[in-house]
């Protein structure tokens, strides 16, 4: 139990406003990269034209 | 140490997203949902995944070009018509398409299509001298299609040769896209690799598959939600009845000499005519690399044990009257088509003879009303024939 407490204190030191901004950071990279491959690559589609006609 | 324990747990957040968004499209996509088959859009065409994990036993597929996107919400579309007959009609093709995608199509997902039948709509204004060009097929290329075609065992080599040669001839080879499936080629040849690309290759494939199945998946859903699903009511629909009701609305608002619709005279063709007239007069459905691209498709066809029917549009007789098209040069589609039809053992139904029926197309190539519904017919009798 003593244990447990000290290592959650430790956590709670460690998880601070830095840690915390750090993640958001990283992740939101990850994720911006993440949905330009999946929605963001690929050629332009053509459009259909009368002109060609 | 702080920021590598920050990013340590932005990446467990992150593949955790990954995860969670890999099997909700997944779910997504294993629908089991006729109207998968009828939700026009370019994203489900080029995804191999997507049409071959939404064919059961009771899919028909109907492919074409520009036509499925230029009035899909309208009432005798085939994806309104065929919801109300309660057939599983799946609709590949946007403007672009031409014989060879849809041949590279077929022959990835053919094993697929349990019911062996394959109706395509083939415009006039593809068998041009040039054929089709390298931007527009590059735009409509699928690789997942073309990599599921190269493994498919039941297409012989030499066709399959053939789908890569002409392949490599269309494809922009400015594009990524042409190393791509070059490395497959090399990949499917057992040449030899390096370890780099081989694993490149690899890498590929699955990002490759992974974008196909979360972007569909996602934009799926996404139209799912807005479909309510009704049963149709599963019977043929009375053809002349829905024809009178076309035409008769039709009419009203096309009044012109090219009897296209008003509105689309006034926007789209009105702006062009000076410049137009007599432009054509040089102009041939006569001689065209598409012909032999519709051979490549037949070949697929049979190959594969399917049942083809070619159903040959019209174009605006009027208008290509006032552009100086000679008409003998547009006519001459009409042999050739069923030459190579007879040849392959492919019905073939011939609307050509519409040119000049008003109402038939709403501009120059695309059908109105009355000419949908003689399409929806022709498509119905083919695919409900023993």
């Amino acid at each position: 139990m003593k244990k447990c407490t000290d290592f959650l204190m430790k956590l709670k030191s460690f998880i601070d406003r830095d840690y915390v901004k750090y993640v958001g950071i990283f992740y939101l990279l990850m994720m911006v990269l993440y949905l330009y491959v999946m929605f963001g690559m690929g050629s332009e589609a053509p459009k259909f034209t009368y002109a060609e006609f | 140490m702080k920021k590598i324990a920050a990013f340590l747990t932005a990446t467990i957040m992150f593949l955790a997203t990954v995860f969670s968004v890999h099997v909700l499209a997944m779910r997504s996509m294993n629908s089991s949902n006729d109207e998968f088959g009828r939700w026009i859009n370019t994203k489900k065409d080029l995804s191999y995944q997507a049409i071959a994990s939404n064919m059961n036993e009771r899919t028909y597929l109907m492919m074409g070009s520009s036509e499925f996107h230029h009035g899909k919400n309208k009432n005798y579309h085939p994806t309104q018509i065929f919801r109300e007959t309660d057939m599983n009609v799946m609709c590949i093709g946007a403007a672009k398409n031409q014989c060879l995608s849809h041949a590279l199509t077929l022959a990835a997902v053919g094993q697929e299509l349990k019911t062996k039948k394959v109706a395509i709509l083939l415009s006039p204004s593809w068998f041009s001298k040039e054929g089709i060009d390298k931007t527009s097929f590059t735009a409509r290329f699928s690789e997942s299609c073309y990599m599921a075609m190269l493994e498919n065992k039941n297409l012989s080599e030499v066709l399959r040769q053939k789908l890569i040669d002409r392949t490599g001839e269309v494809l922009d080879t400015k594009m990524s896209v042409y190393e791509n499936i070059q490395r497959g080629n090399r990949v499917k040849a057992k040449a030899e690799m390096s370890l780099k690309d081989y694993l490149s290759s690899k890498l590929h494939k699955t990002v490759l598959n992974e974008r196909e199945l979360v972007s569909t998946g996602v934009l799926w859903a996404e139209h799912k939600n807005k479909t309510d699903n009704m049963k149709g009511k599963g019977t043929e629909p009375d053809w002349r009845k829905l024809e009178e009701e076309a035409q008769e609305s039709f009419l009203k608002k096309a009044d012109n000499q090219f009897y296209i619709k008003d509105s689309l005279y006034v926007s789209k063709v009105l702006p062009m005519m000076k410049e137009r007239k007599g432009e054509d007069v040089n102009r041939t459905y006569g001689e065209s690399p598409e012909y032999g691209d519709l051979e490549l498709f037949l070949e697929v066809c049979r190959e594969m044990n399917i049942e083809a029917d070619l159903i040959l549009l019209p174009v605006n007789g009027y208008w290509y009257d006032y552009t100086g098209f000679p008409k003998e040069n547009r006519e001459i589609i009409v042999d050739k088509v069923d030459t190579i039809a007879k040849k392959y053992g492919a019905q073939f139904c011939s609307l050509f003879g519409e040119c000049y029926t008003p109402g038939f197309l709403e501009d120059i190539v695309h059908p109105a009303g009355k000419g949908w519904i003689r399409i929806n017919e022709e498509v119905y009798r083919f695919f409900n024939e023993a």
